[in-house]
């Protein structure tokens, strides 16, 4: 059981982790281009 | 397979249980069921969602084991087998081999066995339900040659299978929760009334992060679900994993779609519902770590029964004293029983006298005094003496042995009652499927026009609530609980249905001899004008060697009064009428008035005392010495000290209570007057018993017959429930459908008390399994219902419906 749990706890972090690194790399002077395709689809 | 078919004998008919893995719900079983009726050659198919088996009787000249087996893996599950490996010596030539591989693979329950001459060794696949290693071995050893297991280590360390399985099951539980549980973060951040006041991290709000959380719970934890769908479908049916997996898929490929659409934007800001399929499928899994917890309870009356036995016995061979495991003790074997052990084997005692304490296979809680001469049942305590004794019946001839085997045939059975949820959990996820299909397409095209997520989300829901898990539980579990508590108690339901039918008896008819009485008559009357001693002495030391039950029974209640018996010169055993004897010079007769009127012994003035006697139940037998009349004695059944109280708590419930013998009227209205019981059928031949059981059935009533000799097993065959009581013989409790191991007739009352009480308990079951669906639907239908707060709910529908049927277990009659 052990093996399960520590198995997801390693993936949540690499995915979150993956994530993190992610949005450091990207960030950029262009900062927020996701969040405006968002609203743009909402309208 | 084909010789092996061949060399069973024509229109035999076998039976084996299957250990079935895979079933999800009772839709499976039925499914399972159904298939294994269609097979040419089965006569019989039962199969058990609780215990996941599968009885099954069939033509052995047919077909075998392995063509079940097969049929089962055919409709989509997996039945649980064993290899077991046996070295095997003694073999010389091919011949030896073939002849060991023929002879394993005749015996019911071996699935495949292959002998490897060169190895000396044999490989067995076999079914543990129906057949255990100690019998291959015998087997082998039978035919002439040695076995000795493989691997004993690795035998022993065989951890029940459905243990492995709740801990695999309890480690995906967890892996899933884990993953899941940012996903019901997020979702729980964007309820409006929570807002602003719960943090959300970034990560758990992105898609692509939601993505790459619920794809392993939907597939690698989920694949389970996809197996089972695939499997049923492919099968042409549906259960409950279709329902699953379309209601997780549809939320995680709708999510999946708007993912590409916004390109991993914000989650639900588009409406994402990865947390759905997530959290559903963790629910799922745990409702079914609770269900497979509670359906491990529900089975520990025979883990219970089981651990009652003792390990070793001391025995006693060439002269010394050795330490053998149980399973080496044969009959015939001398065995040491210290105070404070178990008593290993059923046996007779040959030396010393002890209390027993017989509870935990009679349910009587006081301890029962033994002597020389009276039998002790296997794994009893030997409370207080030091008893040596002979075992008579080893292996699965004791009691104990017989208890489990009747308790996990009554387990695996099925009860009339559990048809209404077959045949309902047979066409309701079709059903489902069609409700949930019209139910999105009037949100979508109706009450909420366009909105795909809605219509969708509400689809979901409809599809997991509906799972009929519940419903394939309520019976089996219930009955697996009613039937392992009463075993506790000294009741054996020998099935389901039995246990359905006692709730109805309205009549017991209740046998005198044995059932109402002790069944060993006594000394209760001495009539002489001589000195009592001495007249005592001589009709005992004149019965002593006759064998006639009356005449021991004399004999006891004179040696109970401590008078010394004396030799006999000249004995006469006049058939019908009595004896005639020599003692200490004087000629003695002791018999019937025929006997007195033959010997021309004058007996006019006694008979209207011996008349009185025999009004009372008792019989009378006359003494004469040296040809004059001396005095009479009479001896009497007693009734046990416990029948008029059962029989009075049996009219308190209503029931028609009625005693049926063939002693004369007299006699009979005797015992029933001082027993409690108003109705009498005396004078009846063995054979006209099953006739008065006839006779009240056809008055409409519903008629339980109680007896314990051979000449009641016709009568316990025909009445709707037969019981054969305690103390009885084998034939009585073969035809008997219920077996109360105490001679207590309160074993009646309980019996009738526990069928109702299981009942009750499969009503409540069925009511609420079908309650959460027909009452969940409707409400998810109308879009009340989140669909993983559906999941939680159907979850704890089978947790619910296995907890109820576990009150049975706690039940005290």
């Amino acid at each position: 059981m052990k093996k399960w749990a520590l198995s997801a706890i390693v993936y949540l972090l690499v995915v979150v982790g993956v994530y993190y690194a992610y949005i450091g790399l990207a960030e950029s002077p262009e900062d927020g281009t996701e969040h405006s395709n968002i609203e743009q689809h909402e309208e | 397979m084909s010789e092996k078919i061949a060399e069973k004998a024509a229109g035999k008919t076998a039976g084996n249980q299957f250990q079935i893995t895979g079933m999800t719900c009772a839709a499976c079983a039925t499914r399972i069921e159904k298939g294994l009726k269609k097979m040419e050659g089965v006569q019989e198919a039962n199969v058990n969602l609780a215990l996941e088996t599968a009885a099954v009787k069939y033509d052995a000249a047919v077909m075998g084991p392995v063509d079940i087996q097969n049929k089962i893996r055919d409709l989509g599950y997996d039945v649980v087998t064993e290899k077991q490996e046996l070295d095997i010596t003694g073999m010389t030539c091919a011949a030896c081999s073939n002849r060991i591989e023929k002879g394993l693979n005749k015996m019911d329950g071996v699935i495949q066995a292959n002998v490897n001459l060169a190895l000396e060794k044999a490989t067995v696949e076999y079914n543990p339900s129906a057949i255990s290693v100690k019998e291959l071995v015998q087997k082998v050893e039978n035919l002439g040659y040695g076995a000795i297991l493989k691997s004993e280590e690795k035998n022993a360390e065989a951890v029940d299978y459905r243990q492995k399985e709740i801990e695999k099951q309890q480690g995906k539980f967890i892996f899933s929760a884990i993953l899941s549980l940012p996903l019901l973060w997020s979702m729980v951040g964007h309820f409006e009334f929570l807002e602003d006041r719960v943090y959300v991290p970034d990560a758990f709000m992105n898609a692509w992060v939601q993505l790459a959380l619920a794809t392993p719970v939907q597939f690698f934890i989920g694949k389970q679900f996809y197996v089972g769908a695939y499997k049923a479908l492919k099968n042409k049916s549906a259960n409950m994993d279709v329902l699953v997996a379309l209601g997780t898929s549809a939320a995680y490929f709708f999510s999946l779609y708007w993912s590409f659409q916004t390109l991993g934007g914000y989650a639900h800001s588009v409406g994402l519902y990865y947390e759905t399929s997530a959290v559903l499928i963790t629910l799922i899994l745990l409702g079914k770590l609770f269900e497979a917890r509670a359906k491990g309870k529900s089975s520990e009356a025979i883990k219970k029964l089981m651990g009652l036995q003792a390990k070793t016995a001391v025995v006693i061979r060439n002269g010394e004293e050795t330490e053998i495991p149980l399973e080496e003790v044969v009959a015939g074997d001398t065995i040491l029983v210290k105070p404070g052990e178990k008593i290993p084997v059923d046996g007779e005692i040959l030396e010393g006298t002890s209390a027993l304490d017989e509870s935990m296979i009679t349910g009587e809680s006081v301890p029962v005094d033994k002597t020389v001469g009276d039998t002790v049942i296997g794994a009893t305590i030997n409370k207080n003496g030091f008893l040596k004794m002979k075992a008579t019946k080893v292996g699965k001839e004791t009691a104990l042995a017989q208890i489990i085997k009747v308790v996990e045939e009554a387990q695996g059975s099925k009860a009339p009652i559990q048809r209404l949820a077959d045949s309902i959990s047979g066409v309701f996820v079709p059903i489902v499927v069609g409700i949930a299909v019209i139910t999105f397409l009037v949100w979508y095209i109706w009450v909420d026009p366009g909105n795909f997520a809605l219509a969708l989300q509400n689809l979901i829901a409809v599809l997991v609530i509906a799972c009929p898990c519940a419903l394939g539980l309520a019976t089996p579990t219930s009955i697996m609980a009613g039937s392992g508590r009463a075993a506790e108690y000294g009741i054996l339901f020998k099935g389901g249905e039995h246990l359905e039918m006692t709730h109805r008896i309205n009549t017991v008819i209740l046998d005198k001899t044995g059932t109402i009485t002790n069944g060993k008559p006594v000394l209760t009357d001495v009539v002489t004008d001589m000195d009592e001693a001495e007249f005592l002495a001589l009709v005992g030391s004149a019965e002593k060697q006759s064998e006639h039950p009356l005449a021991q029974s004399i004999v006891a209640g004179v040696k109970e009064k401590e008078i010394e018996l004396s030799d006999v010169i000249a004995f006469e055993n006049i058939p019908g009428y009595g004896i005639k004897a020599t003692v200490n010079g004087k000629e003695v007769l002791v018999g019937t008035r025929r006997l007195m009127k033959q010997f021309n012994v004058e007996i006019g003035h006694v008979l209207d005392v011996m008349e009185d006697l025999e009004k009372q139940g008792k019989t009378a037998m006359l003494a004469a010495v040296d040809g004059v009349y001396a005095g009479l004695v009479a001896v009497a059944d007693t009734i046990k000290e416990t029948s008029t109280e059962a029989i009075k708590r049996m009219k308190d419930m209503g029931l028609e209570v009625i005693m049926i013998t063939g002693d004369n009227q007299q006699t009979a209205n005797a015992i029933a007057k001082e027993a409690g019981v108003d109705s009498v059928i005396a004078e009846v031949l063995p054979e006209g018993k099953a006739e008065e059981v006839k006779k009240l059935q056809q008055q409409g009533k519903k008629v339980a017959m109680v007896g314990d000799g051979i000449n009641d097993a016709p009568a316990l065959a025909v009445a709707d429930i037969g019981m054969a009581i305690g103390t009885g013989t084998d034939v009585a409790m073969e035809a008997a459908d219920i077996t109360l191991i105490r001679g207590d007739l309160n074993s009646i009352a309980d019996a009738i008390l526990m069928s109702h009480k299981t009942i009750i308990n499969i009503k409540q079951n069925l009511f609420w399994a079908l309650a959460y669906n027909s009452v969940g639907i409707p409400i998810a239908a109308i879009g009340f219902l989140a669909p993983w707060l559906a999941g939680a709910a159907m979850a704890f529908s089978s947790v619910s419906v296995v907890l109820n049927a576990l009150r049975l277990q706690k039940v005290r009659l």
